[in-house]
């Protein structure tokens, strides 16, 4: 019956015609209706079944088994784009079951599909073992290769125990293995919806998290300007430099999402905005990127030392002069060493003694979020503060954690 | 006898030993130092998960004040030993935990920012059997 279809090609596969030119044979009527009719209606519930598959496993499941109905078919095999496995699903006991890819079916139907057109094999002698252990010889192979956007080279229907589809059974399948292959690319397309949107979720609670974040520094700021201010101006003005530097940090943030906001960058941005002159100050340092809490609270640290020396120390005098220089080093512990040194000015200020915000980030709050190491002192040149920053992902931008 | 509402007692908290986890040092600081005002012994504070977990290995603690996500790490590590230890803790999270694991369930929570006088309240009340406060 086959030999009518088919044209024999060597290795005993054959190539099916174009189901145009297929005349199946007349058979004799076991029911009323037509054999014609009857093969369309099991077609149809075969095709609808797999279109309301939902999950790629339902999909293959529903596959086989309207393979099964239609066509007496054992099961239905499908080998990845990627070919790292083949994918088996059998009808009777209703599994889907993944083979490893040295298996003998998954390269009989790589080989058949890289042919580009619909391909029958016979008695190829295929032992397929399933993961259960079960094994069984497959006889009949039909391979229909499909498109590749499915995720999947081809399709593959199996037969055994002797049971082998009609001819016209045989050209109704590949249609069955396109529908299957639409139904696949929408899962997939489902999949990678899903995904994203999970993904959303979380880049949103991160946001979240980032906001409230923020809002209690913002909140620590106003309650500690609070308490060291002496007037209400002064507290005024304190508090808006600072919600300032803040915001002058978040603009970074936002601008390098992916990468996180260069040192330097930040560094130039608080000197400029408080109208410091380019001759005053020197920045050097190889590229370096702060993750955002790291980069808050470092910009934070750098804007009081800022107006420390636009008050007290360097800035106050045109030959005054603050060098802001940081090294990497990777022993013994990775670590950022940053310093922030004035020269000329001649009288070390008593005031720069007082307590405030900016020693409160210097000695405590650098050390317990980033488990910096600081130091700050007052020597007759001016001011200087180190900061030694250990390299972490607390602290730095990795290519395993990258900030929103 | 029913431990005193804030606010009536100068120190509800006295003798008790209090676990602070949190990674912001304002908000640790702002939790630390309301319940010292309140008469409770703070553990820690500890801004990260290594460093809580040995301070409930080595010092003994009666309570703890927990911030979930500990800059991307989460304390459910913590709130485990606790659990095991039968030790209350009162979690302090935002939107980014908007479920906690089942074994949590029974775990007090609040909600960022903190209000501090229903902190107080929440301590109180996860201690309410313990020794030290029926003293007082």
């Amino acid at each position: 019956m086959l030999s009518r279809l088919v044209a024999e090609l060597p290795g005993g596969a054959y190539r099916i015609r174009a189901s145009a030119e297929a005349q199946p044979e007349s058979r004799a009527m076991t029911s009323a209706d037509s054999p014609d009719l009857d093969l369309s209606r099991r077609l149809n519930s075969g095709l609808r079944r797999i279109a309301s598959a939902r999950g790629i496993d339902a999909v293959f499941l529903a596959t086989a088994t309207a393979a099964q109905e239609l066509a007496n078919a054992a099961g239905v095999c499908a080998v990845p784009a990627d070919r790292s496995h083949c994918v088996i699903a059998t009808s009777g006991k209703g599994s889907v079951s993944t083979l490893d890819p040295s298996s003998s079916l998954q390269q009989l139907v790589t080989g058949a599909a890289a042919a580009g057109e619909t391909i029958v094999q016979h008695r190829p002698l295929m032992e397929v073992e399933l993961p259960s252990g079960q094994r069984f010889l497959a006889e009949t192979l039909l391979t229909v290769p499909v498109s590749t956007d499915s995720g999947y080279l081809g399709l593959a229907f199996f037969w055994r125990d002797g049971l082998t589809p009609s001819a016209a059974e045989l050209t109704l399948l590949p249609g069955l293995a396109w529908t299957t292959c639409l139904a696949l690319k929408s899962q997939r397309h489902e999949n990678q919806l899903q995904h994203a949107r999970i993904e959303q979720r979380s880049q949103i609670a991160e946001i979240e998290h980032r906001a409230r974040n923020l809002l209690a520094t913002i909140r620590s700021i106003v309650r500690r300007s609070g308490q060291t201010a002496e007037s209400p101006d002064e507290f005024a003005s304190h508090l808006e430099a600072r919600i300032s530097a803040l915001a002058r940090t978040q603009g970074a943030l936002l601008i390098d999402q992916q990468s996180g906001p260069e040192l330097e960058d930040l560094i130039r941005a608080e000197l400029t905005a408080n109208a410091v002159r380019e001759n005053q100050f020197i920045i050097t340092g190889p590229s370096w990127r702060l993750a955002p809490r790291a980069a808050e609270t470092m910009a934070l640290t750098l804007h009081e030392l800022t107006m420390n020396a636009l008050k007290f120390g360097a800035f106050t005098r045109p030959d005054g002069r603050v060098e802001v220089s940081w090294t990497i080093e990777s022993s013994p512990a990775p670590t950022l060493r940053w310093r922030w040194t004035e020269s000329n000015v001649r009288s070390a200020p008593a005031s720069a003694h007082r307590r405030g915000f900016g020693m409160e980030l210097i000695e405590r709050v650098l050390p317990y979020e980033l488990g910096a190491v600081t130091r700050y002192s007052i020597a007759d040149g001016g001011a200087h503060c180190e900061i030694d920053l250990p390299i972490n992902e607390r602290t730095a931008v990795t290519i395993d954690r990258i900030p929103l | 006898m029913r431990n005193k509402p804030v606010g009536e007692h100068d120190t509800p908290l006295a003798g008790l030993r209090v676990l602070v986890v949190e990674d912001d040092y304002f908000i640790a600081e702002e939790i630390c130092s309301t319940l010292r005002e309140h008469g409770a012994e703070i553990v820690g504070p500890s801004p990260d998960v290594e460093q809580g977990l040995r301070l409930i290995e080595s010092r003994p603690i009666d309570c703890a004040v927990l911030d979930i996500n500990l800059q991307g790490s989460f304390a459910f590590g913590i709130a485990n030993e606790l659990r095991q230890r039968g030790t209350p803790a009162i979690f302090v999270t935002g939107y980014d935990v908007s479920v906690l694991p089942g074994e949590f369930k029974s775990f007090a929570r609040l909600e960022k920012p903190v209000n501090l006088r229903v902190l107080l309240q929440t301590v109180q009340a996860a201690c309410a059997g313990h020794p030290a406060l029926q003293e007082s």
